[in-house]
C-alpha cells in the first residue's frame, strides 16, 4: 500500500454519454441520434452497476455525486429520477452533499428543473460555450445564445442558486474582443461558477482533422493567452476567484467535486468509459464499448473487464498528486503529499530544487514554506512545470 | 527391388494456401495412430507457434507413419510436408524430389489455384505419381463434380477416382491411405550401389547440431560413416541416423528407398543445404542428385533496434535465426537516421514478415525495418558491375551508365470478373502482360512479366483487395532487365532520412512519392513547429506535404477521466517519447516505417 492517506469523503461520478449532436471539437465518450431503447437499456445498465456498490449492507460514503456526459439533461426525468434512486441504494450520500448535473441548453424545460430540485440536485452545470451565435454554428453547437439564457433563467426559478456555465475561448475566429462579449454577457447573469476552456485540438475530432489538412485556423498561441488573461481579470473584478486553471468561482461556490480530481481525493464512478480512483484498487475504467457496458452489466459482469486499470508505481502516483495539484490555486501542500506518501517531499523531488528556483526566479512559480503553486504567467507554461514532477 | 522398400510409400502433400494442407496431414497422422488424439495440437505438422497462428507452414517437418492397409499388409508411410509459399518454391522443389508420389489437396469449394498449378508443376518435374483429393466437402459451398472437371482440365490428370474428404471432420481419410499404398510407387534404388542421398531440409538442434533430413536413393548410411556434401564439399562424421515417429528414434541405418535424419556435428544449417547430396567420402558416387541450388535471398530490407533496444540483443537473435535457416542472410550496416542496424536478406516478403516477426515473439525485440527493396545490377561508365541492394548505396548519378532490375513471371490467377481490376494493377506496376488463359469457364490465369521491385511493395495486398481475397499469385525470377529507375529520398524539416529512401521507376516517382508523403503527414503527430515533408530525386523536389504546427503549453481540461492521459503527455514531453524516432527535431512514430509501405485501396 502506497498511499495511506486519512480518506476525505469520496465523490461520485456518472456518466452519461448521449448527445443531441456532436460538437465537432469533442472527444469525450458520447454518441448522438441515439434511439431512446439505447437510452434506457444504459440507464438500466447504470443502476445495476450503482447498486452493486453495496457489499454486505454497506454502502461507501461519497459526499459530491456529479452526473456528467455527454448531455445527462437528454435522458427522460424519470430515468434520472431512477439513476439517482439507485445511487443511494449503492451508496450512502451524505445530507449536504454536493450534486451536479450537466446539462446544454435546448435540453432543459421547467419541468425537468424542477424535478432535478426534487430529486435532490442542487447543481447544476450548463454547457454555454460561447455566446456568439456564428461561433456556437462553427462549433456544431445546436443551440443559440438565446436558448442559453431562457435555460439559465428557467433554472433560476427552478430554485437553482449554485449555476456553473462553461465557456470557450481560442476557437477559429474568435477575437479578444468576441471573449470579452461573450464573457461580459455570462457575468451579467452572475452564475456562482464560470469554468474558461482553451479550445484543445484532440486527435480523431472534426476540428483536428480540419486543422491539419489547412481547412481552418487558430487564434495564434500569444493571442490565445491573452483572451485566458483578460477572462480572469475580468473574472477576478467581478468577484470570482479563480481556483483552478480553468475555472472560476464565487467565494463558497468552488466545485467540490471537481476538487477531488485535483486534491487526490477518491472517487467512484459508473457508466461507460468511467473512470474511478480509490487508494487500494489504483485508477479503473469501465468499458467505453456502449454496447459491450450494457450487455456485461446485463450478464451481472464487471463493467470493468473490457476497460481496464492503470498500474501505478509510487513515483506515478506522486507524479499525479503533484501534476493535479498544480492545477489549483492552493497548489502543493507539502504536508499532506508527505502525510499521503509517508516520504519527505524535498527527499523525492530534491533534485529538481535547482529548476524550481529558476522558475520562481522567473515568475513562474510560487515556492513556500509548505506550498508550491503556479502563478498566473507560470500557467502559460504549466505543461513543462508539471512535467518535472512526473 | 528389394523386399523391404516394397512397403514403403513417400509421398507429400501439396496444396495451395488455405486449403487444408496441415489438416489433413493431421488426420493422416491421427488415423494411423501414429499420436493420440489428446495429444495432437491443432495441427500436428506446422510446430512453430507462428505457423499454427498464421495458418501456414513455413518450416517443413516430415514424419513417418505405419499404416495397416485392407490388404492386411503394414506399409511405412513417410509423410514428406513442404512449405505452403512462394518465397519457398525451391524448399518444395526438393522435398518433391525426396518423393514418388504427391497428394494434391485440392478446395472442393474454391478449385485450382495459381499455387496449385506451381505445385503440381512442380511435382510433374520430379516425375511424381499426382493422387488429386478434394477437400472440404463437408462444406455447404462444395462442388466437388465440377472441381473434378476443372482439375482434369487445367492439370490434365484423371481425377475420377480422387477421394473425397474433409480433413476438418475426418471424412474419407481412409479411402485416401488406401490409394496412396495402391497408387503411388514404392521406392526404387540400389541398396548395394555408393551411397546417394538428398538432403531436403535441416534444422539446428540445440544438443545435436543440425539434424539433416534425407532421402537415401542409393546405398545406405551408419553412425561412424564419414560423408561428404557433394556440393559444399564438407565433410563429417555420422553421430546418429535414425527415423521421425515422431521425436528422433536412432535406428542402425538409411537404406536405399528410405527417409530419416542424420546428426553429423554440423554447425549451421548453411553447411547442409537443402538439395545437397550426401555420399560417403571413402567410395563416392559419381555424379550428384540433379537440381541443386544455392538459394539467394531476392528481398533486402533494414532492420534496426527500436528506441531502447539493444543492437547486441538484435544481432544475437539474428545469429539464431540464421543457424537455422540458410536463406536469411544478413550483414552490419548503419544508417544516418537510425544508427547501427543489419541488412537482411530474404526470399521474399513473407519470408521478412516471418523473420520480423520472430524477433519480436520470440526474442521479445522491437526493430523497424527500412523500405524493402531488390537487388539492382548497376553498371557504372567505368564498365564495373555492382550489385545494390541498399538505396543509399547507390553509387553517384555520373557514375552510372545505367541500372538493370530484376524481372519474375508471375502467375496470377483470379476469378473471371476481376480480370480488367487486376490487368489495370499490373498495367499501373509495369508488368507485361504475356498470355491469358481461360482455366475454366469462370477461372482466369494472367501471365505477366513484372520487375520484382514492383510485386514486392504491396502487390500482393493490391490483388488480394481488389479480388476479395480469390486472387492468387505465384512468381519466379527470370532476368535483369535495363530499367529507368531512380533513388528517391524523403526529407523531414528538410533533413534526409535514408531510412525511407527507395528506389522507383521514373514513372512512378511522383505518384509513389506523394503517396509516401500523404502517409507520413498522416502519422508524424504536430509539432510545435510545423514540419515540410519533401520526397526529391537528387535535389527536385517532386512531392511536399506539410503537418502543421500545433502548440499548446497548457492542458485545459483534467477531470477524473483526464488523469492517466494528461499524466502520459506529461511525461512524453519530459522524456523525449517513447516509440518515436528523433530525426533532426522531428519525431516520427515507428508506424511510419510500415504504413509508406501499405496498400491503400484509396490512393
Amino acid at each position: 500500500m502506497i498511499i495511506n492517506r486519512k480518506q476525505a469523503k469520496a465523490g461520485l461520478y456518472i456518466h452519461i454519454p448521449f448527445c443531441l449532436k456532436k460538437c465537432r471539437y469533442c472527444d469525450f465518450l458520447s454518441f448522438e441520434g441515439s434511439s431512446r431503447e439505447l437510452q434506457e437499456a444504459y440507464t438500466d445498465a447504470l443502476v445495476k452497476e450503482l447498486v452493486c456498490y453495496s457489499g454486505n449492507g454497506k454502502r461507501p460514503a461519497v459526499d459530491t455525486v456529479f452526473i456528467g456526459g455527454g448531455t445527462p439533461s437528454i435522458l427522460a426525468t424519470g430515468e434520472i429520477g431512477r439513476i439517482l434512486a439507485a445511487a443511494e441504494r449503492g451508496f450512502y450520500i451524505s445530507g449536504e452533499a454536493e450534486i451536479t448535473i450537466e446539462a446544454n441548453p435546448k435540453t432543459l424545460t421547467e419541468d425537468k428543473l424542477s424535478a432535478y430540485r426534487a430529486m435532490g440536485i442542487n447543481r447544476l452545470s450548463i454547457g454555454a460555450q460561447s455566446m456568439d451565435n456564428d461561433l456556437l454554428s462553427f462549433m456544431g453547437r445546436v443551440h443559440s445564445s438565446r436558448d442559453f439564457a431562457e435555460n439559465f433563467q428557467a433554472a433560476r426559478d427552478a430554485g437553482f442558486d449554485n449555476i456553473n456555465v462553461d465557456l470557450m475561448f481560442g476557437i477559429p475566429g474568435q477575437s479578444w474582443e468576441l471573449w470579452e462579449d461573450s464573457l461580459s454577457r455570462v457575468l451579467k447573469l452572475s452564475p456562482e461558477h464560470i469554468s474558461f476552456y482553451s479550445l484543445q485540438l484532440e486527435e480523431g475530432t472534426e476540428f483536428c482533422q480540419m486543422y491539419k489538412a489547412g481547412q481552418m485556423d487558430l487564434p495564434p498561441q500569444e493571442e490565445e493567452r491573452e483572451m485566458y488573461h483578460r477572462g480572469i481579470d475580468m473574472l477576478k473584478r467581478a468577484g470570482y476567484c479563480h481556483y483552478e486553471i480553468s475555472n472560476s468561482a464565487k467565494p463558497g461556490f468552488e466545485c467540490r467535486h471537481n476538487l477531488k480530481y485535483w486534491n487526490f481525493d477518491e472517487y467512484f464512478a459508473a457508466g461507460a468509459g468511467a473512470h474511478s480512483f480509490c487508494y487500494d484498487r489504483g485508477r479503473r475504467f469501465n468499458t467505453a464499448d456502449l454496447n459491450q457496458y450494457i450487455k456485461r452489466l446485463q450478464e451481472g459482469m464487471d463493467p470493468v473487464e473490457g476497460g481496464g486499470y492503470e498500474e501505478e508505481s509510487a513515483a506515478g502516483y506522486m507524479g499525479e498528486y503533484v501534476f493535479t495539484a498544480l492545477r489549483t490555486r492552493a497548489g502543493v501542500d507539502t504536508e499532506d503529499f508527505e502525510d499521503t506518501f509517508g516520504v519527505d517531499f524535498c527527499k523525492v523531488y530534491g533534485d529538481k530544487i535547482e529548476k524550481l528556483l529558476q522558475y520562481r526566479e522567473k515568475g513562474l512559480l510560487i515556492l513556500e514554506e509548505k506550498r508550491i503553486a503556479l502563478t498566473e504567467r507560470g500557467i502559460d507554461v504549466s505543461n513543462g512545470i508539471m512535467a518535472e514532477f512526473v | 527391388m528389394n523386399a523391404y522398400q516394397k512397403y514403403i510409400r513417400n509421398f507429400s502433400i501439396i496444396a495451395h494456401i488455405d486449403h487444408g494442407k496441415s489438416t489433413l496431414a493431421d488426420r493422416i497422422i491421427e488415423r494411423t495412430g501414429l499420436v493420440s488424439q489428446r495429444d495432437m495440437k491443432e495441427q500436428f505438422l506446422d510446430n512453430m507457434e507462428l505457423e499454427r497462428e498464421r495458418g501456414i507452414t513455413i518450416k517443413l517437418q516430415t514424419t513417418r507413419l505405419v499404416y495397416k492397409a485392407k490388404d492386411g499388409e503394414e506399409y511405412i508411410l513417410n509423410l514428406i510436408d513442404t512449405p505452403g509459399h512462394v518465397d519457398f518454391t525451391y524448399e518444395v522443389s526438393r522435398s518433391l524430389a525426396a518423393c514418388e508420389g504427391a497428394v494434391l489437396v485440392v478446395d472442393a469449394t474454391q478449385g485450382v489455384e495459381a499455387q496449385t498449378l506451381a505445385n503440381v508443376y512442380l511435382a510433374l518435374d520430379e516425375d511424381l505419381e499426382i493422387l488429386p483429393v478434394l477437400n472440404k466437402i463437408d462444406l455447404a459451398s462444395a462442388r466437388p463434380d465440377e472441381v473434378k472437371e476443372e482439375v482434369e482440365d487445367v492439370i490434365g490428370i484423371d481425377a475420377s477416382e480422387a477421394p473425397l474428404v474433409s480433413a476438418k471432420e475426418g471424412i474419407g481419410i481412409e479411402d485416401l491411405l488406401e490409394e496412396i499404398v495402391h497408387k503411388i510407387p514404392a521406392p526404387a534404388g540400389d541398396e548395394g550401389a555408393r551411397l546417394k542421398a538428398l538432403i531436403f531440409d535441416s534444422y539446428y538442434d540445440n544438443y545435436k547440431g543440425v539434424v539433416i533430413y534425407t532421402r537415401v536413393f542409393d546405398g545406405k548410411v551408419k553412425t561412424g560413416n564419414m560423408i561428404r556434401l557433394m556440393n559444399t564439399g564438407k565433410k563429417y562424421e555420422v553421430t546418429e541416423v535414425g527415423i521421425y515417429s515422431p521425436g528422433h528414434v536412432p535406428c542402425k541405418e538409411l537404406r536405399a528407398g528410405e527417409v530419416g535424419y542424420i546428426c553429423a556435428s554440423i554447425k549451421q544449417v548453411a553447411d547442409a543445404r537443402v538439395g545437397d547430396t550426401i555420399t560417403l567420402d571413402a567410395e563416392p558416387t559419381e555424379q550428384p542428385l540433379p537440381g541443386y541450388k544455392k538459394v539467394q535471398p531476392m528481398v533486402y530490407c533494414g532492420i534496426y533496434p527500436a528506441e531502447g533496444e539493444k543492437y547486441e540483443n538484435v544481432k544475437d537473435a539474428l545469429e539464431k535465426l540464421q543457424v537455422n535457416d540458410a536463406a536469411f542472410h544478413f550483414e552490419p550496416e548503419t544508417s544516418t537516421a537510425l544508427g547501427f542496424g543489419f541488412r537482411c536478406g530474404f526470399l521474399g516478403l513473407l519470408h521478412m514478415e516471418i523473420i520480423v516477426e520472430r524477433l519480436e515473439r520470440e526474442f521479445d525485440l522491437a526493430v523497424i525495418t527500412t523500405s524493402p527493396s531488390v537487388i539492382y545490377k548497376v553498371v557504372l561508365t567505368n564498365g564495373k558491375e555492382e550489385m545494390v541492394q541498399n538505396p543509399s548505396n547507390l553509387p553517384d548519378a555520373a557514375e552510372i551508365d545505367h541500372i538493370e532490375e530484376p524481372i519474375v513471371k508471375a502467375d496470377i490467377m483470379i476469378p473471371k470478373d476481376y480480370v480488367g481490376n487486376i490487368m489495370e494493377i499490373c498495367q499501373d506496376r509495369r508488368g507485361k502482360m504475356l498470355h491469358m488463359e481461360y482455366i475454366t469457364e469462370n477461372r482466369v490465369q494472367l501471365h505477366y512479366e513484372m520487375p520484382l521491385n514492383e510485386v514486392i511493395y504491396d502487390f500482393f495486398d493490391a490483388l488480394k483487395s481488389k479480388t476479395r481475397g480469390y486472387g492468387s499469385l505465384d512468381y519466379e525470377f527470370v532476368r535483369y532487365e535495363k530499367s529507368r529507375v531512380v533513388k528517391m529520398d524523403v526529407l523531414l524539416n528538410k533533413e534526409l532520412v535514408d531510412a525511407f529512401s527507395m528506389i522507383v521507376h521514373e514513372t512512378k516517382a511522383q505518384s509513389r512519392g506523394r503517396f509516401v508523403c500523404e502517409k507520413l503527414k498522416e502519422v508524424i503527430p504536430m509539432h510545435q513547429f510545423e514540419v515540410p515533408i519533401q520526397a526529391a530525386i537528387g535535389q527536385k523536389v517532386i512531392a511536399r506535404e506539410t503537418v502543421r504546427a500545433y502548440r499548446k503549453d497548457v492542458i485545459a481540461k483534467c477531470y477524473g477521466g483526464d488523469i492517466s492521459r494528461k499524466k502520459k503527455l506529461l511525461e512524453k514531453q519530459k522524456e523525449g517519447k517513447k516509440r518515436m524516432r528523433q530525426f533532426g527535431k522531428v519525431e516520427v512514430p515507428q508506424e511510419a516505417f510500415t504504413a509508406v509501405l501499405k496498400y491503400d485501396d484509396n490512393k
